[in-house]
Order: C-alpha cells, then structure tokens, then sequence
C-alpha cells in the first residue's frame, strides 16, 4: 500500500489528471472517488472517460446509479452511489457483472456501497486546498502501486 | 428503506391528504421528478428482492404519475439486464409533466415500448401502472380489460402505490381491479388498502415514504391509524392488592330458545378477558346447561324485563343482543336495558331490533354491526355499506351518538369525535359462527375493567384478530370458543395484569 498526494489548481487540472489515469490504466480496474458534494468527484471522472476516447456527454448518474460507456474495446462504468439507500441495492443492479472483464469501474461515494464492492486499486480522496484541490491516491495491490507509482512519476 | 408489515407507519390518509403530502414535500424543496425516481427505485428494490431470478419484466402503463413510476422501473429492470417491456393503455404523448419525463428517460433509455392491445402477451413479473389513487368512478375502457388480462396471465404481479381499480379511500374494488401479489406504496398510507375488499387485491403490502421529512408527515393531516401493538390503548396493571370489585360486573342478556350457546360464548369471553363479575340473564331452560360450563357466572334464568330490574342496580356493565332474538322475550329485555344507565355493548338482535326503532340506544354505548346489521340501521343496502365503509361507520357513529365497531375484513372503528381506527388483521378462517359473540364479551369485560369506550372497542378488536390469525393457521373449522384462551394470553402480553 502507498500513498501521494498532489496538488490541482483548477478545474482543468482535474480534467488533465482524468485523461493521465485514463493513459495509466488504459481503461482496466477499480478506482474509488471520495470527497465531499461539490469536491469535483464527477469533473474527474469526466475527465478520465473523455481521456479514454469517449465524444459527448458525461452525465451524472444519479438515477440510475451507474452509466455505461463503451469505446471502442474499451468498456467503463461510472458509479454515484450517493442516493444509494441500501448497499443490497446494488445486488439488484447486477454489480457482480460490471466487475468481471475487468472494466474500468469509477465508483463515487463508495462508502455507501461498503461491504459490497470488491477491494479498489486506487482510491483517490479529494480535499479543498487553497484555491484548488488535493489529491490523496492511495493504492492496493501491486497493479494498483505501480499506476501510483507511474502517477506520481508524471506529478515531479 | 422498505418496510415489512410490521414497520408500517400507523397513520391513514385519504387520497387527497396523500395529494397534499405529495405537494408539500415537493413545497418543500424535492422536486417532483426526483420523488418519482426514488419511488421507481423503492419499487424496483422490491421487485429485485422479491423475485431476484425472474429476469423478464412487463410493465403496463397507463397515464399518470402511476405510468411515469413504471417508466422508471423499466429503466432499472433494464439496466440490471432484465428483458423489458412497457405496454402502454393508451398514447404515451398523452403523458404530462413528471410522468413525461420518465418517459422521454425511458425512450432514452432504449426500453421497448408498444402500445397495449388485447392481444399483447404479457412475460415475466408483470408492473401494474395503470391508474392511481385519482381513480374514482368504475374503470374504463380499455383499462378494465388491460386488468383483466394482467389477472388471467397467472403471472407473479406488483402494483406501483396501489392495486388499479382499488379505490384508495374505502377499499372498493371500482368494477374490477388487479390482483396484486406485492403492492408498493408511497408517502402515506392510504386508507383503502386496509378495509373493504384490499385484503383481496393488495397482496404483501411494502411502503417507502420516499425521504419524507419527518416534520412534514407529522404535520399532516390523516383520516384513520392502523391499530398495531405497538399504539393500543391498554387497561391499566393491577394493583397486588385488589379485588374483584374494582374490575367490574358484567351482566349478559340473551339466548333465547335456541339460541343459547352465543350468550354463553359472549359470558365465557367477558369472564376469560378479565371481567371482576360476571352474570348471565337468559332463558331458564339454559340455566343448567350455562351454570355447568360456566360455575363462575351469576346464572339468572329471566322470563321477563321485570326480573332484571334487581339485577340492574348492581352490574356495571351491559352485553345485549347474542342470541336474544327478536321475538317479545327479546324484546323486553332488551327495553329494560336500554333505560338503565350503565355503559352497554349491543349486538346482534339488539342491532336489529335498534333498526327497527322499537328502543332507542343509550348515549356512549358500544354497537357491533356487521355489514349487514349496520346497513338495516342506516337504511341502506349491504353492498352501499361496504361501498364506502368508513362513510357508514362514521354515520353510524353519529346517528347513535356510539363508539361503532364495523365488522367484516378491515374492520373498523369510529367514534363521534371523529376518529377511526382500522384493524385489517384476520384470517378468512373466522368467518364462521360465534365469533361477533366472543368479541361483544371481551367488549363488556375491558369496560368492565374502566378502558373508554373507544379505547375498549379498538383493543378488543385488535385481540379478537390477533386470536382469530392465531387459531387461523390450523385452518378451516376454527371453533369461536377456540378465540377465548388466545386472547386471555394476548391481553396478557398486551397489557400484563401485574407491571
């Protein structure tokens, strides 16, 4: 397990950083978004399914609780758990199958999904920081070190 | 989060108080499309917990909010990998508002959506969106045939907020409507899913108040409350040293010949429920047979009201009516009690002969009409009575000046102040003989023991059905006599003799 932390300025900071995890991970793993309403959770997720080649509109999914993507060989979900009522809900959403093939899973607010979801390789927590935001990347396992690794390689 | 039976909140509304409910959440700052999405979501949870394999869904639509619910459970079924199909009653540019909206997110979804037709073969669980609370009059065309299908496919069907053709203020089946195996209700109660014909329609009934702040339902006003343990009025415990003078004398009248066994089942019920004394005015013949099965009562063998009068003085308690008959004996007994001063429970024949308007009814009595003694009272027909049952208790209630105990499935019970109170426990094992005559015993006896009249009535209606589910489960041929010990263990559990 590692840790780094980085520092975003702005908006479009964030949105560059998507499109480097979406280089890093070339769309595969299970990365957890945590922070606060407001933090730019979604701006980052926008940023990595644009930066994996997806055109058009990332919308929240928050009725729906996850939204699908499909670019080219490349398949992504987008979580916001944040109305979820009950974790069991998401055994009614068939979230087994989205975890299998390893496709990219971006999942915010995964605390609400605790107990059901699969251990992350990153979990990325978002914090206001001066003007912009920090970034704490925390990674598990050894996929997940090495694009922690790679990440904060990009970050010197 | 959904709640099982139990978890059910006791407050019952009124289609338009639900309406109101409605109104003030969205007053309050959620908007009315978000309100639909967390009632498609309560309804899909309750499909995919209750049928997690089924897989297939046919969601039929009509178009109102009901319709814009099912559009958004399309969604999700579809989302989860189920095989959907919306069969829309009617032309979906029809929609408005809200329910628009969930079908403009349904379209944009890629959920199947074709017009209903008789012909339309229904798969998998079947989503009953059809009509609403709104609905008043019978169901139309080509609704009422679309019901009619959903109840032949023989399919495992839910209802979205209510069963269609349920009218959601009395119960009513509105001509016909969908025989539901799990209904899913929103923000209120409705009073309808309780009494009347529900119990036929509604199926397992789950309620999800949608995140309604708690401060705006305690606000609002409601119609009738669900009696439950948990809200029963209760005689007060004991104190170690009392006697049985503080729990009062129950006098009994009835039996004429023929008729003997209904008041010695009101007598043991009013004595196995708590009652101090108990005695027993009936026809002399049934003197031996009352004193041999019950030793405890006073048994006064009466051939006319002039042999009571005594008796009278020194009861506190009156149960008038099982088996007393309407000939003259009945009669004049019961011309006797309705001068005497003392709290009274009428039943039965006394019901018929208060329809008859050859005695009038004390003031803050206690009647137990079943629908058919309560439509001879109004003037009315059974079927009017059952029509709108909480109007006809309410009336009764008013007209008598009583507390009224309506009986049949969802029972009622009404008092002139207004309140309602709704039993809809039960079982279809006690239709059968004696029942009404147990449950006007265990009246007298928590009279007896000092309850209000309306607190007695809902207490005792509550332990007659907890005892009748109980005994219901061996099935068929459930004995009246077989409630008595029930509710003796159930008012103890309920209400313990020592604190």
């Amino acid at each position: 397990m590692s840790e780094v932390t980085l520092y975003l300025a702005d908006e479009q900071a964030m949105s560059d950083f998507g499109a480097r995890i979406a280089r890093i991970t070339q769309g595969h793993g299970l990365i957890f978004l945590e922070g606060n309403l407001g933090m730019g959770k979604t701006t980052l997720s926008r940023g990595i399914i644009r930066g994996l080649g997806h055109v058009g509109a990332v919308k929240s999914p928050t009725f729906t609780l996850v939204e699908p993507y499909e670019i080219g060989d490349i398949r992504a979900f987008h979580f916001d758990l944040y109305r979820l009522v009950d974790p069991e809900e998401l055994e009614f959403l068939g979230i087994r199958d989205y975890f299998e093939d390893d496709a990219l899973c971006l999942i915010e607010w995964p605390d609400k999904g605790a107990g059901f979801l699969p251990k992350p390789d990153l979990t990325i927590t978002i914090s206001p920081q001066d003007s912009g935001r920090s970034l704490k990347i925390l990674s598990q396992g050894s996929r997940g070190e090495a694009w922690c690794a790679a990440l904060a390689l990009e970050s010197k | 989060m959904p709640h099982t039976k139990d978890e059910l909140p006791d407050a019952l509304y009124s289609a338009a108080q639900v309406r109101a409910l409605d109104a003030s959440l969205i007053a309050a700052g959620t908007p009315g499309f978000e309100l639909m999405q967390r009632a498609a979501r309560a309804t899909w949870r309750a499909l995919a917990r209750q049928w997690p394999t089924a897989n297939e869904l046919s969601v039929l639509a009509g178009h109102g909010n009901n319709a814009g619910d099912g559009y958004l459970v399309a969604v999700l079924a579809q989302r989860a990998g189920w095989r959907v199909r919306v069969l829309a009653v009617g032309d979906p540019q029809r929609l408005q508002g809200d329910a628009a909206l969930a079908h403009a997110e349904a379209v944009s979804e890629k959920v199947l959506i074709e017009p209903w037709t008789a012909q339309s073969g229904l798969r998998g669980i079947v989503l009953d969106a059809l009509l609403g609370t709104g609905l008043s009059g019978d169901v139309r065309e080509p609704y009422a045939s679309a019901i009619t299908a959903i109840n032949v496919s023989g399919l495992p069907v839910a209802a979205v907020d209510i069963p269609s053709g349920l009218c959601a203020d009395t119960g009513r089946i509105l001509g016909v409507a969908v025989q539901a195996d799990l209904t899913v209700t929103f923000i209120g109660l409705k009073l309808g899913l309780f009494t009347g014909e529900a119990a036929d329609v509604v199926g397992e009934l789950l309620f999800n108040d949608l995140h309604a702040a708690p401060r705006l339902i305690e606000g609002a006003a409601f119609t009738a409350r669900r009696l439950t343990a948990a809200n029963l009025p209760r005689p007060a415990a004991r104190a170690p040293a009392s006697h049985k003078g503080k729990f009062g004398h129950v006098l009994l009248i009835g039996g004429d010949r023929g008729l003997g066994g209904a008041i010695l089942l009101s007598a043991q019920s009013a004595l196995r429920s708590g009652a101090g004394m108990v005695s027993v005015a009936t026809r002399s013949e049934h003197v031996a047979a009352a004193l041999a099965r019950i030793p405890e009562a006073m048994v006064l063998g009466t051939s006319s009201a002039n042999q009571l009068m005594d008796l009278l003085q020194k009861v506190s308690v009156l149960v008038v009516g099982p088996g007393l008959g309407q000939a003259g004996w009945g009669r004049s007994l019961l011309s006797a009690a309705a001068n005497a001063a003392l709290p009274q429970v009428w039943d039965a024949d006394a019901l018929n002969l208060l329809a008859e308007e050859r005695v009038s009814l004390p003031r803050d009595c206690v009647i137990t009409p079943h629908p058919g003694e309560a439509a001879r009272l109004l003037g009315m027909s059974t079927a009017q009575v059952q029509a709108d049952r909480p109007a006809a208790a309410h009336a009764l209630s008013k007209k008598y000046s009583a507390v009224v105990v309506l009986k049949g499935a969802g029972s009622l019970v009404t008092c002139p102040d207004g309140r309602l109170a709704v039993c809809h426990q039960g079982h279809p094992a006690m239709a059968t003989a004696g029942l009404g005559d147990v449950l006007a015993g265990l009246l007298g006896a928590l009279l007896a023991q000092g309850m209000e009249p309306f607190d007695a009535a809902c207490l005792a209606v509550w332990l007659h059905a907890n005892a009748g589910e109980q005994q219901g489960k061996f099935g068929r041929g459930l004995a009246a006599s077989d409630l008595i010990p029930v509710i003796r263990q159930l008012l103890e559990e309920q209400a313990p003799c020592l604190k």
